[in-house]
């Protein structure tokens, strides 16, 4: 669904993306996640088309840059960006238009019960609470019904009920064929949805793994993220805090983390591209 | 095409929607009744009382014995630069006057007389042309008084026509604080990021915000000349829409009911609008940044511009630039402007200039992160 090929972005001389590679299979949930300053947004950018990158990007084999690849990607970014003076109903509008829809008003009615606010479709954008443009924000993304979305911190600001109908628009959307890349550095929210996660520092992607595979070998979604992220004691520590409420070391050490630590903190060690190997290699 | 429109469509919903559409739209005619009301008490009260203390004056001087000069009608003279001749000249005296002021103006060309200039010259030829055509159409005879100029005289109708809207340059500025808005507040408030992901064009969203933008514009200016229309009309009558206004052209004249010089003069300053409009969005587009774009658009609107049309009578070279094409229609009432210009030179210029202008920001638009 979602081919990440080679792609490096610098600003000036900074590399904010080093080689990028990934792929987001079809009717899958995966995770892009990673400590701040990791790289995550600037690749966000470049899959939504926002930034000039080396490399490709390719959504259900289009160009993302294309108008049709953009016609297939949705994008609900972390801090909602709704026209003030527009309603809630006119972004929808907007929306259907823009992307040629026809027949949109039942889906867009779906969506408005769904996430509680079709007492709010008159609303200025400018009248709503954060959650609530955040909402409107995914709806706007899911309205013209794209094969990928993406999500960048879609939690924040949202309340516990609206997350919890979050979580099973992840669900219907992934059984109706969309695939998802929701960004972000809230762990536990995401904890039992994603198949795929992929773990980016200093601007690569450090380790990706499969849910299963993860699960198979008794590690969690926090375990994986602290061993290839922190330096080696510190990668310890957290894992004994995290996974082992009795503290106890063994546990770290029993799923490999105290050797593997370094190897999969490197970039370099690691390669930007291997699938999977940030799981399969450290056990 | 269908997209365009439906971002032209949302764009001209959110300029509709700030309250600061409404604001500019009661200022400006709060300011066209202002000024039109203040015109009115200037002519019809001031300059009377004015007009009778000055004949009082000279009545007690007379009284006194003092006769004064000798001043005859032959000896009026004539303003040559481009303005209606003082009163009390006959329009055989005032072709006389023209003709003879053309030759010395012909002659101190060809000499290089630093002092001489090409655009009173063609002023001049242009006002000749004028008065040979009301002669030829026998619209006025030879020995007819030439009236005093008056904006107001010929009612409304003749007042829109000779360019006396009085709220222009507050059109043109409103229309560059929301250019500014829609490129340059749009990149500060984030929301550009929702707009440029969507499946359209960048090209499009550019000429899109242009269009809405020009487009406001061109509304804001017809309030413009509605207003004044109406609160002229009320306070000097309205005059007849279909009396002749005959300008100079060009070395011709243009010939037109003052509803039609009205329009004229209306299609040409939405067109001036195009070239400063066009600066603004490249500057937007630059800077990104809401309040250095209005500054620096308002700058050069109104002191880059005026300096250079002043530095245009000493440096012919500056007809190249852009800042000296953001007012073609001046040339309807003031003549030419500008040396080794005319009208035509100005509209052309200034569409060069408005094309180079949005191409040049369309390809930092396309080509920038965002």
């Amino acid at each position: 669904m979602l081919e990440i090929s080679h792609v490096s972005k610098n600003y000036d001389k900074v590399a904010a993306n080093k080689d990028v590679t990934f792929t987001v299979p079809d009717q899958a949930i995966a995770l892009l996640v990673g400590p701040n300053g990791a790289g995550k947004s600037t690749i966000i950018k470049c899959v939504m088309g926002l930034l000039r990158y080396e490399g490709e990007i390719h959504i259900d084999g289009v160009l993302n840059k294309s108008q049709e690849g953009r016609g297939r990607i949705g994008y609900v970014p972390e801090i909602p960006n709704l026209y003030p003076l527009l309603t809630v109903a006119e972004h929808l509008e907007f929306v259907a238009r823009i992307y040629k829809l026809k027949n949109w008003e039942p889906y867009a009615q779906e969506l408005l019960d769904r996430f509680e606010m079709s007492d709010k479709r008159d609303k200025l954008g400018s009248e709503l609470s954060k959650g609530m443009q955040q909402k409107v924000s995914i709806m706007t993304a899911m309205l013209p019904r794209p094969r990928f979305i993406l999500f960048d911190e879609p939690m924040v600001g949202l309340d516990p009920h609206a997350i919890k109908q979050l979580k099973l628009t992840f669900e219907e959307l992934k059984s109706s064929g969309t695939s998802l890349l929701i960004s972000t550095h809230i762990l536990d929210t995401v904890d039992e949805l994603w198949d795929q996660v992929c773990i980016m520092m200093d601007g690569r992607i450090v380790a990706i793994a499969e849910h299963e595979q993860l699960s198979a070998h008794g590690e969690t979604l926090e375990d994986l993220f602290f061993r290839v992220t922190e330096p080696y004691g510190e990668a310890k520590a957290a894992v004994q805090l995290h996974s082992t409420p009795a503290g106890s070391a063994d546990a770290a050490e029993s799923s490999g983390s105290a050797d593997s630590a370094e190897s999969s903190g490197s970039a370099d060690a690691m390669g930007s591209t291997d699938t999977s190997a940030g799981a399969e290699d450290e056990t | 095409m269908n997209r365009l429109g439906t971002i032209f469509r949302i764009e001209s919903t959110k300029i509709r929607k700030r309250r600061l559409s409404l604001v500019f739209m009661i200022i400006l005619v709060a300011v066209g009744i202002a000024v039109n009301s203040a015109m009115w008490y200037v002519e019809k009260v001031l300059l009377p009382d004015l007009q009778n203390r000055m004949e009082q004056s000279a009545s007690e001087a007379g009284e006194a014995g003092d006769t004064g000069g000798a001043n005859g009608g032959g000896d009026v003279t004539v303003d040559v630069f481009g303005e209606e001749p003082a009163p009390e000249i006959t329009y055989a005296e005032y072709k006389q006057e023209l003709e003879s002021q053309i030759t010395s103006a012909k002659a101190a060309l060809d000499r290089n007389d630093p002092t001489a200039s090409d655009r009173s010259y063609r002023n001049l030829l242009d006002d000749l042309a004028v008065v040979d055509y009301k002669l030829e159409k026998g619209l006025v005879s030879a020995d007819e008084i030439v009236p005093p100029a008056s904006s107001t005289s010929g009612g409304a109708w003749q007042q829109l026509a000779s360019g006396s809207t009085t709220s222009g340059q507050m059109v043109l500025t409103f229309a560059i604080v929301f250019m500014a808005i829609v490129m340059a507040g749009e990149f500060e408030k984030g929301t550009m990021k929702s707009l440029v992901i969507r499946p359209v064009s960048r090209s499009a969203i550019f000429y899109a915000k242009y269009l809405a933008v020009f487009v406001f514009a061109l509304f804001l200016q017809g309030i413009n000349y509605l207003v004044n229309l109406v609160s002229s009309g009320i306070l000097f009558g309205f005059g007849n829409p279909t009396e002749p206004v005959i300008i100079g052209l060009m070395g011709g004249v243009v010939h037109l009911p003052a509803w039609g010089f009205g329009l004229l003069f209306y299609v040409v300053e939405v067109l001036g609008m195009l070239l400063p409009l066009a600066i603004t969005l490249l500057i937007a587009v630059a800077t990104r940044a809401n309040a250095g774009t209005i500054a620096i658009s308002l700058l050069i609107v109104y002191l880059i511009n005026p300096v250079a049309e002043q530095l245009g009578g000493f440096m012919p070279g500056i007809r190249f630039t852009p800042f000296v094409h953001m007012n073609p229609e001046l040339y309807l009432v003031q003549g030419i402007r500008i040396d080794y210009t005319n009208i035509v030179f100005t509209i052309v210029a200034a569409l060069l200039y408005t094309l180079a202008c949005l191409l040049s920001a369309q390809f930092i638009f396309k080509k920038r992160d965002i």
